[in-house]
């Protein structure tokens, strides 16, 4: 009875469960980060369309350039695909835009997963207190019909010392597991947050390049023009450099996320290593998220309306 | 020689600000009363233009071509946590088996015991 009990109280000092709530709060920090990035490089793929559009009406009036629509034309690959000579800038960005958006499904999904395994219905205790009466009540039961009487206390130590040993033993192969892949996964996660970085510079100079050219159609029409169209075109002005700003800064904090993302995966090993440890960059990585959050209804809301 | 990831980059900053020089001077030509300069100029910008827009498109053409090893790399972590999580829970359901396994011995022996009854009384 003494060597259960004493097994008992070993067994249970040793399966502190995963706290889930660092796993929780990082799996929903990068469902936003997906939303806000899928945002901004659609902003800048319509604005590539619209550009494009404008740029072949131009280049198509009378004596104009024949390679210019020539060149829209696509070749069919052996792989089912397409190839085009020299693709134009749009159709490249919604080909990034869509690779990015992999990437950050792919992420979510990472997270989503890892929230799973740290989720505490997974190994819920209560199952295993359930586990341990049923035990108990088929153990006690055999023992009767074998004429096993008057040991009921010790099926019951044992009932509760099993439950929790396999309790313990299944936290242990959870915990295992989640510190394994989070080992593994880390030179990988490093690599693709300063891929995501990069892709926000890219976009970032895609924004600038955009903003300049309506800049510059709209900033031409105000020399020479009466007072009251001048008044249109600068408040036109105006306003292009508040959408321009939103998005900047919209860009800026997921390149802060991005940076950060290394960081939180890191913490989050940390978390089963020292539970009760602060997670400050998986709680920044949240706040990013919110704000970004809150960029994109803005930026949603400030978008012309066709 | 290979020009890298971050040569471009810095090439495309300087040609942006080359770009709003462009629409700064096309502006004030304008300004002045100067057109066919500043039609000049703008048609130097839309150059410009064209040549940035090329190499962003260069740029996330190499961005796309480098995706696919990141999409693997989170991929195959995708299936291991997949893998773990589905071990846990059969391990949790090895542990209810064996549960019910004790029953299903508890019922067997209720059975026996009725035998061995029958056996005795004939």
């Amino acid at each position: 009875l003494c060597a259960l009990a004493l097994l008992l109280a070993l067994v249970a000092s040793g399966c502190a469960s995963v706290d889930p709530k660092p796993f929780a709060t990082f799996s929903e920090s990068l469902q936003e980060l997906r939303k806000g990035s899928d945002a901004v490089l659609s902003l800048n793929e319509e604005q590539n369309r619209a550009r494009f559009l404008d740029k072949a009406v131009r280049k198509t009036g009378p004596g104009g350039d024949a390679d210019f629509v020539g060149n829209l034309m696509m070749d069919r690959d052996r792989s089912f695909g397409w190839t085009m000579k020299e693709p134009p800038l749009f159709l490249e960005s919604s080909r990034f835009r869509a690779a990015v958006r992999m990437i950050n499904e792919a992420l979510v999904s990472y997270a989503g997963l890892l929230a799973d395994l740290a989720a505490p219905d997974l190994v819920d205790p209560e199952q295993f207190d359930r586990m341990a009466k049923d035990l108990n009540g088929n153990l006690a039961s055999a023992g009767r019909r074998l004429g096993l009487e008057g040991h009921e206390s010790e099926l019951a130590l044992f009932s509760l010392a099993a439950s929790k040993a396999a309790h313990a033993a299944i936290e242990s192969k959870r915990q295992g597991h989640l510190k394994d892949v989070l080992k593994e996964t880390q030179p990988g996660i490093d690599s693709v947050a300063q891929a995501l970085q990069a892709a926000m510079r890219i976009a970032a100079q895609n924004l600038e390049q955009n903003y300049l050219e309506g800049f510059d159609a709209t900033a031409e029409q105000i020399p020479g023009a009466s007072a009251a169209k001048r008044r249109t075109s600068i408040d036109q002005l105006l306003r292009e450099n508040e959408l321009y700003s939103d998005r900047l800064q919209a860009l800026a904090t997921l390149d802060h996320a991005y940076a950060n993302l290394p960081v939180a995966h890191r913490e989050l090993l940390e978390a089963i290593r020292k539970p009760g440890l602060d997670m400050t960059t998986v709680e920044d990585l949240y706040e990013s998220g919110k704000h970004l959050y809150s960029l994109y209804e803005e930026m949603l809301a400030a978008q012309p309306k066709p | 020689m290979s020009v890298s990831q971050k040569d471009k980059e810095a090439l495309i900053d300087s040609l942006l600000e080359a770009s709003r020089k462009a629409i700064r001077l096309k502006l004030a030509l304008k300004f002045q009363g100067k057109d066919a300069e500043a039609e000049t100029v703008s048609d130097k910008k839309d150059a410009l233009s064209d040549e940035i827009d090329r190499l962003i498109a260069g740029q996330m053409r190499a961005w796309n071509t480098s995706a696919a090893g990141h999409l693997a790399t989170i991929g195959s972590a995708n299936k291991k946590l997949q893998r773990a999580i589905r071990e846990v829970k059969s391990a949790i359901n090895t542990a209810q088996a064996v549960v019910k396994a004790i029953g299903y011995l508890d019922e067997a022996i209720a059975v026996a015991a009725e035998v061995a009854k029958k056996i005795a009384a004939a």
